[in-house]
């Protein structure tokens, strides 16, 4: 084969090579790689979150090491605040507010993801996914997906894909009006080795003082004592779970229900002081409804519409033994 | 940058200065070098993006901003030796650059408190629903500029009228839900975002 004829052989190459990641590009195969990329990549940067007619700047670094994902999050703007997450634990560092260090355990190793398991039969099914023209974000190439509810109950999301990591650059959450609820656009990207080491910041979280939630054992697998009689379409039960309150106040049940991309969680806990919710209430793109049954509170959460939220709280039951 | 940088920088950004407070605040940042300022000006030229705001408007405010600017030399004059710093000649091009680009992308923000018939978020917020939707939904490049030209969905960054107690139990059950829930990616990287913004000022 004569140099011209193999530098034909590798252009052609490269160019099926090529097709065949065209062909490749869904917006489910993409959200599929996004999500693996965000828990197992190392990445360092600033973003900027848009959420009402409010600004903020942060900083984050994640890495994967054999102990599993470290991070940490430090807003640049208004009074420093800081979340740094290990396998085991999650401080969120808020100077000025009682506890300082609130320390809730993970689930077990390496984070999930609700989409996994997931088809994109199944997702059609609520959504309607689109590729868009490409775009450019924080000086990167990005795939660029519109994921539209076919209902009322999630919201719509528009994405930014980096076309060399697979992370995701910007995100837009909208609601059935078309309007943001929340947004979040990378500034500055680095992806691979040589960002920022955490593990001085890991070592912090041990400080005296962390919240008693970390000593609180969890018990999972035990029946759950409450139910839910019909879910909104689309939704299944991805986590049960449950753990003593604090101060022996009893028991807590924690639901998560997802469609793959939205996700609500339920707690069920005894009502056992006068601070109760019974309505709703919002911080950021997350909602929050509160229900009394009974002796019990019911705290319905997640990014959803409010009538999402709703319509788990309405459905919840005490399971007969 | 500076916590008290960061401070200002963030008091602009939201608006929660006056106009005598918010002059004093673009000459400390004025003074704190060229790298905070083009930082800020990178923030809020993102900001006003991202809220969909028009940078042509912006740039026409801000000119009335030079204007008022004039207006207040004492307030906006750097100390003495940060000005003979200024002459350096590579630094005086990057200073006035920075200077540029401050005026324009601070302007919105100044003018809020004073006219506040000139704020383009206010604009934006008169489009009605109807017909932001056909602009957002829509492919390609236009799409892009208009993706965040609906102002936002009502939304807070703290629990609404909530008691403290039940504030910081309901901060506890959105962590516990985001860290059990898994991590999609799908509102970007990290789940606590809207925790960490809490309360920030």
């Amino acid at each position: 084969m004569t140099p011209a004829s193999r530098c034909l052989s590798a252009l052609a190459g490269l160019l099926l090579a090529s097709a065949a990641t065209s062909e490749e590009l869904t917006p489910h195969t993409l959200l599929d790689r996004m999500n693996e990329a965000v828990r197992l990549l190392d990445y360092e940067g600033r973003f900027v979150v848009q959420a009402d007619n409010r600004l903020d700047a942060m900083y984050i670094v994640h890495r994967v090491d054999a102990g599993g994902e470290k991070e940490r999050v430090v807003s640049l703007t208004g009074k420093p605040r800081e979340i740094i997450r290990s396998d085991q634990a999650v401080a969120c560092l808020v100077p000025g507010r009682e506890p300082q260090i609130n320390v809730e355990r993970r689930a077990r190793g390496r984070s999930f993801s609700s989409l996994r398991g997931v088809s994109a039969e199944q997702l059609e099914n609520f959504y309607l996914m689109k590729l868009l023209e490409s775009s450019r974000v924080a000086g990167r190439e990005a795939h660029q997906i519109l994921i539209q509810p076919r209902d009322d109950l999630r919201y719509g999301y528009r994405l930014f894909i980096d076309q060399e990591s697979s992370l995701p650059l910007r995100s837009i959450m909208f609601d059935e009006t078309q309007r943001p609820v929340s947004q979040m656009m990378f500034v500055e990207l680095e992806v691979g080795p040589g960002i920022t080491p955490i593990e001085r910041d890991i070592a912090a979280m041990q400080v005296p003082g962390g919240d008693s939630l970390a000593a609180v054992p969890e018990q999972r697998l035990a029946p759950p004592a409450w139910s839910l009689d019909e879910l909104p379409p689309g939704f299944q039960l991805n986590v049960h779970r449950r753990r003593a309150l604090a101060d022996a106040q009893g028991d807590m049940e924690h639901f998560i229900f997802s469609d793959g991309l939205a996700s609500v969680s339920v707690y069920i806990q005894p009502h056992v002081d006068e601070k109760w919710l019974s309505g709703e209430s919002s911080i950021g793109a997350a909602g929050a409804v509160g229900r009394i049954v009974g002796d019990h509170q019911i705290f319905v959460v997640g990014e959803v519409p409010p009538k999402t939220l709703h319509w788990f709280a309405r459905q919840v039951r005490a399971t007969a033994h | 940058m500076t916590e008290k940088h960061g401070d200002l920088t963030s008091a602009l950004l939201d608006g929660e200065l006056d106009r005598d407070s918010q002059l004093r605040a673009v000459s400390e940042i004025l003074s704190a070098g060229a790298e905070e300022l083009e930082r800020f000006g990178r923030y809020r030229l993102i900001g006003d993006v991202m809220r969909g705001e028009s940078s042509v408007l912006a740039a026409s405010v801000a000119g009335r901003v030079n204007v008022a600017l004039r207006d207040e030399p004492v307030v906006l004059a750097p100390p003495p030796k940060q000005a003979r710093r200024w002459v350096r000649p590579l630094g005086g091009l990057a200073v006035a650059a920075s200077v540029a680009t401050l005026a324009v992308v601070v302007a919105p923000q100044m003018l809020t408190r004073a006219t506040p018939e000139a704020q383009p978020v206010n604009l934006a917020a008169d489009a009605s629903p109807a017909a932001i939707a056909p602009q957002l939904l829509a492919a390609g490049p236009a799409a892009d500029t208009a993706i965040g030209s609906g102002e936002p969905a009502q939304v807070l960054t703290r629990w609404q009228a909530l008691d403290p107690a039940l504030e910081e139990r309901l901060n506890r059950l959105v962590i516990e839900h985001h860290e059990f829930g898994g991590r999609t990616g799908i509102n970007g990287p990290v789940p606590h975002i809207g925790f960490v913004g809490y309360d920030a000022r």
